[in-house]
């Protein structure tokens, strides 16, 4: 029963992450081999594999590093060194699989397809960025609270991007994710699961369920037998009623044609001026031979719809029963519309009424027998609620004040640090101003800064906003001098400590 | 082919939702619950073991079952850190997590320590379940309540000072009343004064001299308890708890000094118990229960004063049968109680007074009184 911790190992929490990864690997896989021609012809199993190894190396890594309470410094130095190395280790393992490449041209050749104006955005610029948020989603993983809604969240994610998948990747190259929508699920249930196991151990109090191997395989088991049941169900279905499926993508279908016809003008406008503007870039070229690609793509696609519901005789039902069809979709817009308008004056005449109730001085602003009046009253209250608004987020000193709280709060947080870091961290029970004194004790000349500080933070913590930037500077100041005698006390306890243990 | 993909999510999505929804509405079929003390009831530094067994009767596995007991902290496992925290004062949770199979039964067991004096509720339990793969949560509450009982301490008799000799105050007076002709106890030899009717003619008979019945008596020595709950002359201005502590474990002596020495004790308080909002008074009886009736009637006492200790004796006593010593049991000796006792004296009552109070009392003719002023223990 113990409260989350980086370092410490838990099965259930380690299987969970571990399904995680994976979870969000079976729906970036093919996306990713979408990209480009280039990594469409990378094995999706390969690809699959190194994204995993990419997270997962990062998130081990980071809590390793956790683990040996590194400097920052030589954790900055780590990071960058990895995700150096991960980005060329990606371009080989990804890209120049089949190569044998040197070591000088592995560096190289990316850098001179970054320079090489023929490609907008070269593959090797993918790879890299693919590294990097690999990177980032392990280090991510290694801080966050792994629970069920955390691993459904990030379920449904993975569903939207499916779906997104089959709109926009299947309809342009007819390649569909597969396989690896079942390992997707697959890997949901068990890493729910886990999670769930993770978040019900994490309790205080009693005694906690081990991990027990039999009960996992248990669980592996049902989840094939789940997966495997939805699998020959979706099949079944997805041949018996294939109709339904052809009218979701006529409507979905309907709807990006319709957004692609609303954009379209605006970008081949930008294309034609860019066009005037860069008369010989072959880049600009390229990009207005992409637009046109696509623009027959939509066309192509439009003509898709069309035989769709023409085969599944849809058109046939629809021209049958269309007349009734449009006379009903015009009335519910109208009745919508109108049953809208009357249930937000009710709500506002609510409203109202619940206001003067509590005796709010806001003017009622239904006046009596004039409709219209009132209407105009409330668009005009909606319209001074929206300056109101704008001018809210528009307050910069007010976003200025919240910034420098933030800073002075980092400040005390730093401050705590340097103070574990010599070996005097401060008791959870404690209250800043009752760790005053054994701070005033660690660093005796700086009575004043300390002071300050811990001032500043109980301030900011109980809502206090600073109120001009010379406040801030003035913290700073106090703890740039801490920090500095920190140092020094470091190096002090350093020099004692190999005196008196030697190397 | 992107149509059938299309429905195959979705067909597949509907599947595993509506497997872990339908599992999570079975999840708490047959789930029992139960805590099992060797003890329920002790003195305060004695250990009891608990067990509690989760149980699912179904075939459907549960992959966790999380049951959280509401505890208080006074009855509380061995080791403190068990309980987790409750936003209720002196009160935890004791979380148990389970994995229970087909019919499966589970059971844990916990090292109690008893810490204080009362009465204490344990329960109500809440349980946790949910689908096998933690989708859906399903949450029931299990109202049953246990009760633990920590009785009072029991104090050395010698250390209350009272007489050696005549401990009560009531020795002249012991005899028998009334004898029960249904309830005879032997045989003796026969004396002038018998009645023939009391003749035993079969022994008579085997022994060849006048044998004749001794009953049991039907009344014998009575000792009712009176405490004040009070631990100041106004009760209204609060509560002194190490003084109404000691005075329950005096009281606690007494009763079980009395019982010992063959008496029928009774106890009255001019306090409520623990979960009721009444004055207490139990009866004087000699049963093997009484002693542990009584003591647990004085585990539950709590410091709220229902009235005055002078009007609760005049309203209390004269229910208290003829003959019966009274001990009568304060922190406080106000002007009133002292002129109240002087009545019931008047009314021919055997009255001990025990004072705990700084102050001495003052001197009553005809009443035994014992002055032992309540240290605090430094």
């Amino acid at each position: 029963m113990n409260p989350f911790s980086p370092i410490r190992l838990n099965a259930w929490r380690e299987i969970a992450i571990l399904m995680l990864i994976l979870m969000e690997a079976s729906w970036i896989t093919p996306w990713f081999r979408s990209l480009t021609p280039e990594t469409y012809a990378v094995n999706s199993l390969r690809v699959l594999i190194i994204l995993i190894l990419i997270v997962l190396f990062s998130h081990i890594l980071i809590r390793i590093m956790e683990y040996l309470h590194l400097k920052k410094s030589i954790r900055q130095g780590v990071m960058v060194t990895f995700l150096i190395f991960g980005s060329y280790i990606g371009i080989k393992t990804l890209l120049y699989a089949h190569e044998s490449i040197s070591l000088s041209e592995l560096v190289s050749r990316p850098i001179r397809s970054f320079a090489d104006l023929k490609f907008i955005i070269p593959v090797e610029f993918i790879v890299i960025i693919t590294v990097l948020i690999g990177f980032w989603r392990g280090v991510s993983l290694a801080q966050e609270h792994i629970g069920p809604s955390y691993v459904m969240g990030h379920f449904w994610t993975g569903i939207v991007m499916f779906v997104v998948f089959i709109f926009i990747i299947s309809i342009a190259t007819g390649e569909t994710a597969g396989e690896f929508f079942y390992l997707f699920l697959f890997s949901t249930l068990i890493g729910v699961c886990a999670a769930r196991m993770t978040v019900v151990g994490m309790v205080r109090g009693g005694k906690e369920n081990r991990f027990n191997r039999s009960w996992f395989l248990g669980i592996v088991l049902a989840a094939l037998v789940v997966v495997g049941l939805s699998s020959i169900f979706g099949g079944v279905i997805a041949d018996k009623f294939a109709w339904i499926g052809s009218l979701f993508f006529g409507l979905f279908g309907s709807i990006v044609i319709l957004v692609w016809v609303i954009i379209n003008p605006v970008i081949s406008f930008l294309i034609t001026i860019l066009g005037n503007l860069f008369k010989n870039s072959q880049a600009i070229k390229d990009l207005g031979d992409s637009f046109q690609n696509l623009n027959n793509l939509m066309r192509g696609f439009g003509e898709k719809i069309s035989s769709l519901i023409e085969q599944s005789g849809i058109d046939s039902l629809f021209s049958q029963w269309a007349p009734i069809i449009k006379t009903i979709v015009l009335v519910s817009i109208i009745v919508l519309i109108v049953g809208g308008i009357i249930f937000w004056m009710a709500f506002k005449l609510w409203r109202d009424r619940e206001r003067r109730l509590i005796g709010d001085e806001e003017k009622s602003i239904i006046r009596s027998g004039n409709i219209l009046q009132s209407i105009l009253d409330i668009l005009l209250q909606g319209w001074n609620r929206s300056l109101n608004s704008i001018e809210q987020l528009t307050d910069l000193r007010k976003r200025q004040r919240l910034r420098a709280a933030v800073r002075i709060r980092q400040i005390y947080a730093d401050l705590l640090a340097l103070c574990e870091s010599l070996g005097q961290p401060r008791p959870d029970a404690q209250t800043p101003f009752e760790f005053m004194p054994k701070l005033e004790q660690i660093f005796p000349e700086f009575q004043p800064e300390i002071g300050m500080i811990t001032q500043a933070y109980i301030d900011v913590r109980y809502g206090l906003l600073p109120e001009n930037k010379n406040e801030v500077e003035d913290i700073e100041v106090a703890w740039k001098k801490l920090h500095e005698a920190g140092d020094d006390l470091i190096h002090e306890l350093k020099h004692v400590r190999k005196k008196t243990y030697g190397n | 082919m992107k149509e059938s993909f299309l429905i195959t999510l979705s067909t597949a999505l509907l599947v595993i939702i509506g497997v872990a929804w339908w599992w999570q509405t079975r999840s708490l079929v047959g789930v029992n619950y139960r805590r099992r003390f060797h003890y329920t009831r002790g003195f305060s530094g004695e250990k009891i073991i608990l067990e509690v067994e989760a149980e699912n009767r179904k075939l459907l596995p549960i992959s966790w079952l999380r049951i959280q007991d509401d505890w208080d902290r006074a009855v509380g496992p061995e080791n403190e850190e068990v309980l987790a925290p409750s936003h209720i004062q002196d009160r935890g949770f004791l979380t148990n997590i389970f994995s229970l199979r087909w019919y499966e039964k589970a059971r844990r067991s916990y090292t109690l320590l008893l810490r204080k004096r009362g009465i204490y509720s344990i329960g109500p339990a809440r349980l946790d379940t949910g689908d096998l793969f933690g989708i859906f949560e399903k949450t029931n509450e299990i109202a049953f309540k246990q009760y633990l009982t920590i009785f009072p301490d029991i104090l050395p008799f010698n250390k209350l000072q009272f007489p050696a000799e005549d401990p009560f105050g009531d020795r002249r007076s012991r005899r028998r009343l009334f004898e029960d002709p249904n309830r005879p106890m032997g045989v003796r030899e026969y004396r002038p004064e018998d009645g023939f009717r009391k003749v035993h003619w079969p022994a008579t008979a085997r022994t060849g001299q006048l044998q004749v019945k001794v009953f049991q008596p039907t009344t014998g020595q009575v000792m009712m308890v009176c405490m004040n709950v009070s631990t100041y002359a106004r009760h209204w201005e609060g509560i002194y708890p190490e003084l109404l502590e000691y005075l329950i474990k005096v009281a606690a002596t007494i009763v079980n000094e009395g019982i010992r020495n063959g008496y029928k004790v009774g106890l009255v308080a001019n306090g409520c118990l623990a979960h009721a909002d009444q004055p207490f008074r139990i009866p004087p009886g000699r049963s093997p229960q009484q002693l542990a009736v009584l003591l647990q009637a004085l585990a539950g006492v709590t410091s709220v004063v229902t009235g005055n200790f002078d009007r609760f004796l005049l309203r209390e006593i004269p229910r208290v049968r003829y003959g019966a010593t009274l001990i009568i049991l304060t922190a406080v000796i106000t002007p009133e109680l002292a002129s109240t006792l002087i009545q019931l004296k008047q009314h021919e009552r055997r009255i001990t007074l025990y004072s705990l109070g700084e102050e001495v009392p003052p001197i009553i003719p005809g009443i035994q009184t014992i002055h032992q002023p309540f240290q605090v223990k430094v």
